[in-house]
């Protein structure tokens, strides 16, 4: 579990000036669950999906990874072994000089034998249809391929949390669909296996993407507007678009044949 | 002024590590006019990016050639840097290259460079700000850094807009973008065509094609498979399904709904109108 305790954080703007990013926000984010993230821009979520993983540490209140705070400079490691992040740009995040050393560079990190480390770099290749790529440098691979490549390299190393901050931005829409389906699929198929759970935590500007999710969390000027089951927070159109957000399309016209058929 | 663009018959490979070949663009050809808006659409890896970069020459061709208003642009006599004014590319998380202390001397740095009066160079940010809809005397002092991401965007794009280019070309715009930031950018390539700009935008983004743009080039694995007007690219089903592409998400939710929609309903052309309703 990650329990967020009434955190807050502050950007400086100017040498004397602060901006609150957050707000006095509390949550819990159970094992196993699959939650998508949205919010205007600006409404803070990529700064707390950041707080996640301990890549910021909130200026008020506590992030707890698991019983580790993330305020404990020792914890870090373990913290972000088992809280793996994806940010939106993919080359914020890849390092090495080919796609298939990419992949190993994390796991070679954590030790694994040599035998290991090959099978998953195959399974991972595979599962994001790079094979064809493994020997080639990411930086000739187009944005979306990246994309793919950057989400391989962090799920090879079987985080328990995975934050997704907004990784679908630069996908055509049949990669769009596939990285879904992936984040699904090891979502899903980790819940057979107690031990090894993912739970996911995927931001986006997409609300059909948020769909598939338990559970939505709007955040709106650093503050959670709304948290609950996709289909019900999405019930709430006008306050949504009152904050710049659109409901689904399916949802909006579903609401309105509803009116009219009255 | 008068603007024109044209590729003829394009092809281009990178060569990988140890010599292996990859053709990114095979025989493309292209024209775009004056004051056009023109989205070029395909999956990941089609070689938009790779296109774009051919039209001022930061990438040359293996074959076929580039004219700009009729003059051959890989031509010895033809000066690129002067092609780079005419034509300004916006790349893909454009805010990634804000570098000065504040707004105003970050869009400045183009003009300055290219040697206009500090007058000229005032003018020229003064309007670009503008254009992007970054109040001059709210932003121009403030540190680029510190803006919201959506503003940093925003003033990434008039430092493009401040060398007074005749053709935008902006890559992946709306990436990251919430709902209102999309319909703020398309607001922002329409006013440029209002200026007699020409847009031509990279892009997944259907709903933003719809929003803004008349014409749509589909490219896949290095070939243009369509060039036509939006709408006719949005009816022809056969062409989309072949290459993955998708409708706007309104009109896909509208065409899975057709029969159970009341009549009322059915004259409802755009995701605009239908938020209309719930005003």
């Amino acid at each position: 579990m990650i329990a967020i305790n009434n955190i807050s954080f502050d950007y400086p703007i100017t040498d004397e000036k602060t901006r609150t990013v957050l707000k006095n926000i509390s949550l819990e984010i159970k094992e196993g669950e699959s939650i998508t993230v949205m919010g205007p821009n600006g409404s803070g979520k990529t700064t707390f999906a950041r707080c996640l993983n301990g890549l910021l540490i909130p200026s008020k209140g506590k992030v707890i990874v698991d019983g580790l705070p993330t305020s404990e400079q020792a914890n870090l490691t373990e913290i972000r072994r088992r809280v793996g992040m994806v940010f939106q740009n993919p080359d914020n995040q890849i390092v090495s000089a080919t796609v298939e050393r990419e992949i190993a560079f994390g796991l070679e990190n954590l030790g694994k034998p040599y035998d290991e480390m090959h099978r998953i770099v195959d399974e991972m290749l595979e599962k994001f249809h790079l094979q064809q790529y493994r020997k080639r440098a990411p930086h000739y691979l187009s944005g979306g391929e990246k994309q793919k490549l950057a989400m391989a390299a962090v799920l090879a190393m079987r985080p328990s949390y995975l934050i997704l901050d907004e990784p679908t931005s630069l996908l055509d829409p049949q990669s769009r669909k596939d990285i879904l389906q992936l984040v699904r699929q090891f979502h899903s198929a980790s819940l057979e296996n107690d031990n090894s759970s993912i739970t996911t935590i995927f931001i986006t500007q997409f609300a059909e993407e948020a769909l598939s999710a338990d559970r939505l969390i709007i955040f709106y000027d650093g503050r959670i507007f709304m948290d609950g089951a996709p289909e019900k927070v999405f019930s709430n159109i006008k306050p949504l678009l009152e904050i710049g957000l659109e409901p689904p399309v399916k949802i909006l016209m579903q609401n309105l044949v509803k009116r009219t058929s009255r | 002024m008068s603007f024109s663009l044209e590729l003829k018959n394009i092809s281009f490979r990178y060569t990988g590590l140890g010599g292996s070949e990859r053709l990114i663009l095979d025989d493309v050809s292209l024209h775009v006019g004056e004051n056009e808006s023109v989205a070029l659409v395909g999956p990941s890896g089609s070689g938009k990016t790779t296109l774009i970069q051919h039209f001022t020459g930061l990438l040359r061709p293996v074959s076929g050639q580039i004219f700009y208003n009729e003059k051959n642009i890989w031509d010895r006599k033809f000066s690129l840097s002067k092609l780079r004014e005419k034509i300004g590319i916006v790349f893909q998380f454009p805010e990634s290259q804000l570098f000065e202390e504040t707004v105003f001397k970050d869009v400045a740095f183009g003009p300055k460079n290219l040697g206009y009066s500090p007058d000229e160079i005032e003018k020229r940010v003064h309007e670009a700000l503008l254009a992007v809809e970054l109040k001059p005397q709210k932003f121009g002092e403030r540190s680029p850094f510190r803006l919201s991401e959506g503003e940093k965007r925003r003033a990434a794009i008039a430092g493009v807009l401040a060398m007074e280019p005749d053709l935008i070309v902006f890559d992946e715009p709306t990436a990251g973008l919430d709902p209102q930031g999309v319909r703020r950018m398309a607001d922002i390539a329409k006013r440029l065509l209002d200026a007699g700009k020409s847009v031509l935008v990279v892009t997944h983004n259907m709903d933003f094609v719809a929003q803004a743009i008349d014409r749509v080039v589909v490219i896949n694995k290095g070939k243009i498979l369509f060039d036509g007007a939006t709408k006719a690219l949005f009816t022809n089903e056969s062409l989309l399904d072949e290459t993955g592409l998708d409708l706007p998400v309104f009109d896909t939710v509208v065409r899975e709904m057709r029969d159970t929609l009341p009549d009322v309903l059915k004259n409802i052309e755009n995701i605009n109108e239908l938020l209309r309703y719930f005003k």
